[in-house]
């Protein structure tokens, strides 16, 4: 029977940790990590022991790895199975035992809860928790490089940012979640398809347009394209027979080298929903009698850039009479073969967007494929000129950028001043 | 000698107990519950010298009316703890695990 000691955690659970076949123990002011496999790495039978450490000029790396030693060898020579925290003096094991499943963030101290929610973390931490969902009071966060366990979070109120959510939480000397308050959602500007009616000309606040794949979805017989689906018998502007733009690259869609009719607000252009209201032939959808609605928080509302902003619909934007606080806002996030393809959407996908489905299908009822969405939107997105909702950030003219459908985060801006 | 925790769904005076799962205790390098989407997750990790960890999950469901998930989460922590080191001082090659009452273990995922 192998031999054993225990390390008694920041909730009283007495965890055992094997005193044989240790290959390697490093130790910090708040950080002993041992390894029973040569290799070093998280998934490699390695143990973490985060401590508080009252007084790490005192209570070195050094001294905790000697008192380590010092229980590793009392706890193998002796009959009984010996407790870590009695060699460690004032030193406290707040979490011990395998990276499991853990949810990766951001937190930056915050008196109270405004300020936590207007905050912008970035000290990274990790936090027990897996699979979704809003951290619970109870849940264990630490300090981390990368995945990597570097210490417990001190005792405080923090900002705590996981993804596009923010919280304002209080962590206690256990370096356990003991308060927990979700942060309204602040965006700095809303674009409702609701206010869009043929002709859209440029200046108009809503204007927001995304680059569509014209010829997708690929979904076979009665499933019609983007295209075919809006504009049958479409004559472009310079005569004859073709197809509106639909993914128009930055230089034309924001007449970089003169006036061309591919621009966001030109007769050839088949953007969605721009391009569509003021050029779509069929099946152009009356967005006053839908409620579907595009928002936008800024990386900082005080600066005006829209890289790495967040893209987010609502569906109940207008229902809650176009008050950003009732309403519903979802990062605009477009997964795999994903239904609904967002929290909300009434139909699965988006009102006016196709049948409304997840698909793209079409009006017979035939499914369009798994990946239609993935598909049909692409990089390519148009925000119009104006003033943050909630910082200083002005844009004079209109931004034409590349956003990820994937995270609904903008890459890179392409023209600042378009339009 | 190998020496096994026997994971039962219930507590010990429940008629209808079932066995769900069993431990090799010589093998654990730590348990847990675990918050995920369940909501709940007992995990058990294995490894050793060159091994990569492996683990058993466990599913967990609470009777929120008796206690919340984070006093779930403790007291089965704490239960386990006491039935492992039961375990490993004890002589027999099993030894049972209930899980506290208004806990039950639905199923080894």
């Amino acid at each position: 029977m192998s031999k054993i000691g225990i390390v008694r955690d920041s909730v009283s659970v007495d965890k055992p940790v094997r005193l044989e076949n240790i290959n390697k123990i490093e130790t910090t002011v708040n950080k002993i990590a041992i390894n029973y496999t040569a290799q070093v790495n998280v998934n490699n039978s390695e143990v973490f022991i985060l401590l508080s450490n009252p007084a790490p000029l005192v209570y070195t790396g050094a001294y905790i790895r000697e008192r380590v030693l010092k229980w590793i060898k009392d706890g193998l020579a002796s009959n009984s199975t010996l407790t870590l925290n009695d060699y460690l003096d004032k030193i406290v094991p707040t979490q011990v035992g395998v990276i499991g499943g853990q949810t990766t963030g951001q937190i930056i101290t915050a008196v109270d809860s405004t300020a936590a929610c207007a905050a912008t973390p970035n000290i990274d931490v990790a936090l027990e928790v897996s699979g979704g969902g809003d951290p619970i009071i109870g849940t264990g966060i630490y300090l981390v490089n990368g995945t990597t366990p570097t210490g417990p979070v001190a005792p405080g109120n923090y900002a705590l940012a996981i993804d596009t959510k923010q919280y304002f939480i209080t962590v206690n000397s256990a370096s356990n979640i003991s308060f927990i308050e979700i942060c309204p959602l602040l965006l700095d500007f809303v674009y409702n398809l609701a206010n869009l009616s043929k002709p859209i000309n440029n200046g108009n606040p809503d204007a927001i347009a995304f680059n569509i794949a014209g010829g997708s979805p690929f979904g076979g017989p009665g499933i019609p394209t983007y295209v075919d689906y809006y504009f049958q018998g479409f004559t472009p502007s310079f005569g004859g027979f073709g197809f509106p733009t639909t993914d128009p690259n930055d230089i034309a869609a924001c007449n970089v080298f003169g006036p061309t009719e591919n621009n966001v607000f030109g007769l050839d252009n088949g953007a969605w929903p721009v391009g569509l209201i003021n050029n779509g032939t069929t099946n152009v959808p009356n967005f006053a009698a839908l409620d579907v609605a595009f928002g936008v928080k800024l990386a900082d509302s005080d600066v005006a850039n829209f890289t790495n902003a967040q893209l987010y619909i609502s569906f109940d934007f207008n229902a809650n009479g176009g008050v950003i606080a009732d309403s519903t806002f979802v990062p605009f996030q477009i997964q795999f073969s994903q239904v609904p393809a967002f929290t909300g959407s009434p139909g699965g996908g988006i009102p006016g967007f196709g049948d409304g489905t997840a698909t793209f299908s079409s009006a017979m009822g035939i499914p369009g494929p798994p990946d239609a969405f993935t598909q049909l939107f692409r990089n390519g997105v148009y925000f119009p000129g104006g003033s943050s909702l909630i910082g200083t950030a002005n844009f004079a003219t209109g931004t034409f950028a590349d956003f990820d459908p994937n995270t609904g985060i903008v890459m890179i801006v392409l023209q600042p001043a378009c339009l | 000698m190998s020496k096994y925790i026997y994971i039962n769904g219930a507590i010990q005076s429940n008629p209808t107990n079932q066995n769900i799962g069993l431990v090799p205790i010589d093998e654990v390098l730590d348990f847990e519950c675990e918050v995920t989407a369940v909501p709940l997750q007992f995990v058990v990790y294995f490894g050793g010298a060159n091994e990569i960890t492996s683990n058993q999950q466990y599913n967990i469901q609470v009777d929120n009316n008796i206690l919340s998930d984070v006093e779930a989460k403790i007291q089965f922590d704490r239960a386990f703890s006491r039935t492992y080191l039961e375990a490993m001082d004890g002589v027999d090659p099993v030894t049972e695990f209930y899980p506290p009452s208004g806990i039950t273990v639905t199923a080894l995922a």
